[in-house]
């Protein structure tokens, strides 16, 4: 696994490069900030990425943890899908990492026992985008979810005062107030 | 290779400006999810507001009256010479960037557009060029745009994403309300008939009835008893909430959402309960059924209109001062705009609590304390019992609203209160909270379902921090003391931080307040059992 050590050495320049651009991804003025502010509450977006994609690439070539893998695909993945008017510009930032690990490895690729472990690594970053989609669908899904919802809870307990007044225990009937009033959030 | 095919670099690319030619060539797209519904014409007839018809952002056509650009102008002159504010706003930003990276827009949604500065210069660019010598001479090469169709709409797509918080003029060292340039740019956009269904509607139907859902007196009454009837069921105590009453001491008023909206509801039992406690000789309205006032997000006559209401009813109870319930924008009316529109309200009395005798100077001329003052009030005079331990089960943290946060100052009173009725209380990050608050993304009217992306890009700033004190601090209630905030932070932490809940502070007053003549509770006001109770009734002991 000669191309797991040759990431592993270049794993800082790989990574710097992948947020670069990530963040060059935006708009110039919105980049420059996604880059220099520090302050993860001040950029939380551009904290996030510096933050979890290191995740994304130490798994693309070892077995980590399941869990944190799943976080920080959600967590990237989130930001994405309300900032990108389409599916593929919500999900391409994983694509990015092909070009940039070929770039950086450029001079060791030429030794063609590398290209079979660069096959199955460039598989892996096919998969973790396929990943990201769906994730990408479950977050489109939730989105649709709490639109209805919050309309519901708009009017929330009216419906349930309404319903008690003129339709008797709301036990049978569509219970909006009795949801409200035990998991108004989750 | 295929030309129809583009690279992963070139389709991750976020795009917020359609235009190749930069910001001064002005070109707005409107995507799903991005935008509001528009304001009915019927809502615009009912307020005699011109041009009611029906239109969509994305109609090429906005069908603007023949002489749109006349209108604009003289708008603009007549607000130039009516505020002073605006004048100095339009000439005096050095555009340093101290504003550009604070707004929640910019920072989750990456919208150059979106910078406080540059969501001006949409308008100052216009002002330059028709209002100015210097624009006049050089034009675009002086920052000038010409007044455009595009130009209209790009106001109505970026000042439709601004919700008017004022975080940006914390960090301006000349103090440019931006919030006011938005307010500004709103009311141009009216002159054109151009506004929104979630703004105009709740207009139309406060003015009509008294609040924004439109419920008729009846309604209202009918709420209330309900929420009486509930507090009976948990506390055993029967409430008196008189409405209407003639020669009450204090007329109170909380937003409409209070009664008929979830979780505010809880909030509106924590009043009934506190009032009923220390005998407050008060009065709820039917005419004043709305401390909300949507006039702000859409014109100063407006908000004068709806503001009025509520003095109007004081003076008709004869009631002698008002408190105001945990409402945002109808804190910024009241502390900023309601002198000069309808006060001073020379006819109340300068508010001093019935219970403490403290007499509240500070609202000496809207005659109008907010109830976390009167709350915290009671509570350092030591004349209300607490149990906190009645909220343990909550580890709340605290969103400084914008409104009474960074409008009004209040920003220990909130505080105070937790911490006396809570046992588990953490403050989020410090340049996320008081002063530095961040929106919830949705107030200004833009709390609407069709725009959520905007909104949930807009929240990101607030719900990071919310995620910070959730995984560090286990907190798992965000307090908060606006309605908007109420009804539009559930969706948002569910979408970024899930397994958080959302509440009132008064709230958690009324759970811990230990009534005279109550028995031990079962459940709290959310009908939630406290650990211990068992489901049929026998009590445990682990609270009181």
């Amino acid at each position: 696994m000669k191309l797991v050590k040759l990431l592993e050495q270049r794993r800082e320049a790989i990574l710097n490069e992948w947020f670069d651009s990530v963040a060059e991804s935006y708009p110039l003025d919105t980049s420059t900030y996604l880059k220099n502010q520090a302050d993860q509450f001040q950029n939380p977006v551009g904290h996030t990425f510096k933050e979890r994609l290191p995740v994304l690439l130490a798994e693309l070539y070892s077995n980590g943890d399941q869990s944190l893998l799943a976080e920080a695909i959600d967590d990237l993945v989130k930001i994405r899908t309300v900032q990108a008017s389409a599916p593929s510009q919500a999900v391409a930032f994983v694509f990015l990492l092909k070009n940039i690990v070929r770039r950086q490895l450029k001079s060791e690729l030429t030794d063609s026992r590398l290209q079979k472990e660069l096959v199955e690594f460039e598989a892996k970053v096919d998969g973790l985008s396929l990943m990201v989609f769906d994730q990408y669908m479950k977050c489109q899904n939730k989105i649709f979810e709490i639109r209805a919802k919050e309309v519901q809870m708009r009017s929330a307990k009216l419906l349930e005062q309404v319903n008690k007044r003129y339709v008797g225990p709301v036990s049978d009937g569509p219970d909006i107030g009795g949801e409200a009033k035990d998991d108004s959030n989750i | 290779m295929s030309k129809n095919i583009k690279t992963p670099e070139e389709m991750a690319r976020i795009k917020f400006e359609p235009s190749a030619n930069g910001w001064m060539d002005p070109a707005t797209e409107f995507r799903p999810g991005t935008w509001n519904f528009t304001a009915v014409p019927e809502t615009l007839e009912y307020l005699d507001l011109p041009n009611p018809r029906k239109w969509r952002p994305t109609d090429d056509d906005w069908q603007l009256p023949e002489n749109w650009q006349e209108i604009i102008h003289e708008g603009l002159r007549e607000r130039l010479k009516k505020y002073r504010t605006l004048q100095i706003f339009m000439d005096i930003c050095v555009r340093c960037g101290a504003c550009a990276d604070k707004c929640h827009y910019f920072i989750g949604g990456g919208d150059p557009k979106n910078m406080p500065v540059m969501r001006a210069e949409l308008l100052r660019s216009v002002y330059r060029n028709d209002f100015t010598t210097a624009g006049k001479i050089l034009g675009k090469i002086g920052g000038g745009r010409k007044l455009t169709k595009q130009v209209i709409k790009e106001w109505f797509y970026y000042f439709m994403q601004c919700t008017e918080c004022r975080r940006c003029s914390v960090f301006c060292p000349y103090g440019i309300d931006t919030a006011e340039i938005t307010m500004m740019g709103r009311e141009l956009l009216n002159l054109l008939g151009l506004s929104i269904e979630w703004i105009n509607t709740p207009l139309s139907n406060c003015y009509r009835t008294g609040n924004h859902l439109g419920i008729q007196p009846h309604g209202f009454a009918d709420s209330i008893e309900f929420a009486v009837d509930e507090l009976e069921e948990i506390t055993g105590i029967k409430v008196d909430a008189p409405i209407n009453r003639k020669g009450a001491e204090i007329l109170f008023v909380a937003p409409s959402a209070d009664y008929f909206a979830s979780p505010h509801y809880y909030t509106l039992l924590g009043y009934l309960l506190l009032f009923h406690e220390i005998g407050l000789d008060y009065t709820w309205s039917t005419y004043a059924s709305e401390g909300g006032n949507f006039g702000l997000f859409h014109s100063s006559d407006m908000m004068k209109r709806l503001n009025a209401k509520i003095y109007m009813e004081a003076k008709r109870l004869g009631v002698k001062h008002i408190i105001g319930g945990e409402c945002g924008h109808m804190w910024r009316v009241v502390h900023q705009y309601m002198d000069t529109m309808n006060g001073p309200a020379d006819f109340l009395e300068v508010p001093v609590s019935p219970i403490t005798g403290t007499r509240f100077d500070n609202a000496t001329s809207t005659k109008m304390v907010h109830i976390s003052e009167f709350t915290s009030d009671l509570i350092y005079h030591n004349k209300l019992k607490l149990d906190p331990s009645r909220n343990d089960h909550w580890h709340t943290t605290y969103h400084d609203s914008c409104n009474p946060a960074r409008a009004m100052g209040l920003l220990d009173e909130p505080r105070y209160i937790i911490n006396k009725v809570c046992n588990n209380f953490v403050e989020m990050p410090e340049n996320t909270i008081r002063e530095q608050t961040f929106c919830c993304g949705s107030g200004a009217g833009l709390g609407t379902d069709e725009n959520m992306e905007t909104r949930l890009r807009g929240g990101l700033p607030r719900a990071n921090a919310v995620k910070f004190v959730h995984e560090n601090n286990d907190a798992n209630i965000l307090l908060c003391m606006c309605a908007i905030d109420k009804a539009t932070l559930p969706p948002l932490l569910e979408y970024w931080v899930p397994g958080v809940e959302v509440g009132g502070v008064h709230e958690m007053v009324g759970n811990a307040l230990i009534l005279e003549g109550e028995g031990k509770r079962k459940t709290d006001l959310r009908g939630t059992p406290y650990p211990g109770i068992e489901d049929d009734g026998e009590e445990g002991d682990s609270n009181v």
